[in-house]
């Protein structure tokens, strides 16, 4: 996901990460090197009430755009038959504009045994929930190809947890940042810690399970205080053209701020999400989809009082969200695409907030055209139009983007 | 008797001798040694989209040295060209098999998902393009090669599968065994330009004559590709 923050800062990532490859090369042969590199390049326009979390394109930053949106280096080393070093650097814009944002959101190391039964998996690596979680990639952003509620912001903060309206009408800073609730519906695309996963019966049968550094929706590392998280994925396939995914995630997200400083026990308040995704495939067709339901247990913040009252107790806030895809690959022009996507996010009303829900429903449409000039550049267009909290359909939230990602 | 046999048989030896088909064969043989060429083959990151661990067939069909082609493109005349038969590429173990498939323009390849998933092949070679959707197992589904050169594939959902066809002006072309050996065998009287393709080695390129019938040597270093 875009919204997620460096591991560390941008020099000490880069020298890490040099460090790391010099170290591991000077073990015995058998050291294979793979690089990808990816480059998008962007035209973007939207509407004058378009958000940066809801669409991806800032309210302040409409007007139509060009430049690089993402560059990625990818770097596996294969040490022997069962060991490999994996990373990912990754340089993106900020809100949109700036190309300045280095992150490094995946390290990890990784055993697999023979014939790839087993694996273990430590460090920083791709969220198993969700169908999302093989498609962090910026060639797989065929848009269509994106996740349930992409860059859309919950109402919920990892630092300052559950605030009414602080989503729509309130902006409350903590440092320098302004809080606009948690980028992320669900998962913030990668964790920190240690995977088991299962090859049950390959390419039948596969099982992951994750201990990782806080809930899905953590956008950082959380550290103050440490938090623990749960990830566990089963992925199925009945029949060749049928494949199923069962989802799991149940973990803390609140960090320390000054907000809710009377809170004694932060890794009270987690976030737990089920999810079940689907993949249906024919020919040059392609249906699929996933549905979640979220829960958050949150502190209740006292407006009067400035502040959270640990005397009172957790409240329960829940969503569903749902997202439907169909795909078709024309076959009179081999490399091409077009895809349409509705996806529709629910949520309930915030308990002890009686007339409120806590935060904005979504139902929004999207279509998109693609065309793969060679094997290493793509181009593609998409519109999406959406309406929020059930009022009418909306010019100033549409959105048109051209891009051109080029891949290596 | 005697004489209509005599003469039946200096018949049939002109009718030989002056037949437009009439020619000797020859036979190239040598060896090819890959220089630090990378053992295995696999372009990108190799992630696998639809969430399943990704596989690599232990077929030796699957690694590079199994896939050294060597063909001889005639410069004194221009060589009858009949399609491949069987020209067969398979989807096994999320791998191409083989890797490197050599065909004669116009050739029919056809393409076997043995795997119990999905598989796709797409070219986007210029002259060459062609998707063939998602493919059920077990179900051959043919394209034919109408381009000369070299036509890459992947499978468009697992981005770490890719091959390439070869597709030959000559039908003189042969796949090096896995002791580095060839004999290219029926090679009519003539001057051949000589091309060794390895999936990661740098291509190799040179010219020999022959003639009488007989058999010449022929070998080749490859380096690695830049």
């Amino acid at each position: 996901m875009r919204s997620r923050l460096p591991l560390l800062s941008g020099r000490k990532s880069l020298l890490l990460f040099g460090c790391l490859f010099f170290l591991l090369g000077l073990l015995p042969a058998q050291t294979v090197f793979q690089f990808n590199a990816l480059g998008d390049l962007e035209f973007s326009r939207a509407g004058d009430k378009s958000h940066y979390y809801y669409n991806e394109i800032d309210a302040e930053h409409t007007e139509a755009r060009l430049g690089i949106s993402q560059l990625n280096l990818l770097g596996k080393m294969d040490i022997g038959q069962t060991w490999s070093f994996n990373a990912r650097l990754s340089l993106e814009r900020d809100l949109g504009r700036k190309l300045d944002k280095f992150s490094v959101p995946q390290l990890y190391v990784q055993w697999v045994s023979d014939k790839r039964k087993f694996g273990l998996t430590a460090g920083r690596f791709v969220n198993p929930f969700g169908s999302f979680n093989e498609k962090q990639l910026s060639t797989d952003r065929n848009f269509i190809g994106l996740p349930l509620a992409y860059s859309y912001y919950v109402n919920i903060s990892e630092r300052i947890g559950f605030l009414p309206n602080m989503g729509d009408v309130e902006k409350i800073k903590i440092g320098e940042q302004v809080q606009w609730g948690s980028a992320n519906l669900y998962y913030g695309g990668y964790a920190t810690g240690a995977m088991f996963s299962w090859n049950i019966k390959p390419a039948v049968v596969n099982w992951k399970i994750a201990v990782v550094n806080g809930a899905a929706n953590a956008k950082t590392n959380l550290t103050d205080p440490w938090q623990i998280g749960l990830v566990s994925r089963l992925q199925l396939r009945p029949v060749y053209f049928w494949e199923q995914g069962i989802s799991f995630s149940r973990g803390a997200f609140m960090q320390s701020a000054v907000l809710n400083e009377q809170l004694s026990d932060l890794s009270a308040y987690t976030q737990t999400v089920i999810g079940t995704d689907f993949k249906l495939g024919s020919g040059f067709f392609e249906l699929s989809g996933e549905l979640m339901r979220v829960s958050y247990t949150v502190p209740e913040f006292d407006k009067d009082a400035n502040g959270f009252d640990p005397g009172q107790a957790a409240r329960q806030l829940n969503n569903l969200a749902v997202y439907l895809d169909l795909k078709y690959e024309p076959p009179v022009l081999p490399g091409s695409y077009i895809a349409y996507r509705i996806d529709h996010l629910n949520f309930s009303r915030a308990s002890g907030y009686q007339d409120l829900e806590w935060d904005n429903d979504v139902l929004r449409h999207s279509l998109a055209i693609g065309y793969d000039i060679t094997s290493f550049l793509l181009v593609r267009a998409a519109v999406s139009t959406q309406h929020v909290d059930r009022k009418s359909w909306d010019n100033r939230q549409r959105t048109f983007r051209l891009a051109l990602t080029a891949h290596y | 008797m005697r004489s209509l046999i005599l003469i039946g048989a200096a018949l049939l030896f002109l009718a030989f001798a002056l037949s437009p088909f009439h020619y000797d064969v020859n036979v190239v043989e040598g060896t090819v040694v890959s220089m630090d060429c990378p053992e295995v083959w696999s372009k990108g990151k190799g992630y696998n989209k639809d969430g399943t661990e990704i596989m690599h067939s232990a077929d030796p069909m699957a690694t590079p040295d199994r896939n050294v082609i060597i063909s001889f493109h005639p410069l004194d005349f221009e060589p009858e060209l009949k399609p491949t038969e069987d020209a067969y590429v398979t989807q096994t173990e999320q791998t191409f098999l083989p890797l490197i498939l050599p065909v004669v323009v116009g050739s029919k390849v056809h393409f076997l998902n043995e795997d119990e998933f999905f598989h796709n092949v797409q070219s986007h070679t210029p002259g060459s393009r062609f998707n063939i959707g998602r493919r059920a197992p077990n179900v051959p589904y043919s394209i034919k090669i109408k381009k000369q050169g070299v036509i890459n594939l992947m499978c468009d959902i697992h981005s770490h599968m890719s091959a390439k066809i070869l597709s030959f002006d000559t039908p003189y072309f042969c796949r090096v065994g896995k002791d580095g050996t060839f004999s290219m065998k029926n090679l009519p009287d003539g001057r051949y330009r000589v091309e060794v393709f390895h999936p990661s080695c740098d291509d190799e390129v040179s010219e020999i004559e022959v003639r009488g019938g007989q058999v010449f040597k022929m070998d080749f270093k490859l380096n690695k590709r830049p």
